[in-house]
């Protein structure tokens, strides 16, 4: 895999743990919802358009099983931000989706 | 309230129909793509370009189908088994752009999805979370 290729794709989770986190924010923080709600929506365009970026790089049978690594970033996120508990199932579940994406990684793409 | 764990054939109907878009969803992102990758090095020229492309707009109009779905699912079943079925949306997609891009995507690439896939079903299946309150508080997977 390129650099940029890698690049595009990190870019791309991390836009969508960050919907995903300000989704959650906007459902716990009644007092700010709408506003959270608009920059949610702001983060999908943005990721959308990350996305088709990535698509032009990748072959979509690689690339949509990366962006499995949000299951694992947006855990770690709700660990940090929310003080969510990652229990022996979920740790488990990060360890295979990090085996799964280094495998996927090392593959000729 | 607790169900049991097999759903019934209308619901196993409506998994099977949301996987099928959730795949379309990403084929139709990746034909747009690439039809407007050809425009790469321009980058405005190229979302520019996505916008003229009905690809991009088959993707794009299907989210709302797909969020009805996913809703409806959770009216009728657990959200982990949800989420589990769900995960399925990995390895379906990668066989359709084998079939239908004629992607070519090594072994390893298959190994690496069969632990996504089992990975993602693992996080998401949480046995705590079976009411149906709780259930719809909780957004549509992550993922492409």
């Amino acid at each position: 895999m390129t650099f940029i290729a890698a690049l595009a794709i990190a870019i791309t989770i991390s836009i969508e743990t960050l919907e995903q986190l300000v989704f959650k924010t906007a459902s716990k923080l009644s007092a700010y919802r709408k506003y959270l709600l608009a920059l949610g929506v702001a983060f999908h365009i943005c990721q959308l358009g990350a996305w088709f970026f990535v698509l032009t790089l990748l072959p979509l049978g690689i690339a949509a099983p990366l962006m499995g690594a949000t299951y694992v970033t947006v855990a770690i996120g709700s660990r940090l931000v929310f003080g969510e508990k990652i229990d022996k199932r979920r740790a488990i579940g990060i360890a295979a989706i990090i085996i799964g994406l280094a495998i996927i990684t090392r593959s000729e793409i | 309230m607790t169900r049991s764990f097999a759903p019934p054939p209308r619901t196993l109907t409506l998994f099977a129909i949301l996987l099928s878009v959730d795949v379309t969803v990403l084929l139709a992102e990746k034909v747009a793509a690439r039809t407007a990758g050809m425009a790469l090095g321009h980058e405005s020229t190229f979302y520019l370009q996505l916008t003229q492309i009905w690809w991009t707009w088959l993707g794009v109009g299907l989210g709302p189908v797909q969020l009805f779905l996913w809703t409806k699912i959770l009216k009728k079943t657990d959200l982990s088994l949800a989420y589990c079925i769900t995960s399925l949306c990995y390895p379906l997609t990668m066989i359709a752009s084998v079939a239908l891009l004629q992607e070519q995507i090594g072994w390893q690439a298959w190994v690496g999805a069969v632990f996504v896939t089992f990975g993602a079903a693992l996080i998401g299946s949480d046995e705590k979370i079976s009411g149906e309150k709780e259930a719809f508080a909780q957004p549509m997977p992550p993922g492409p």
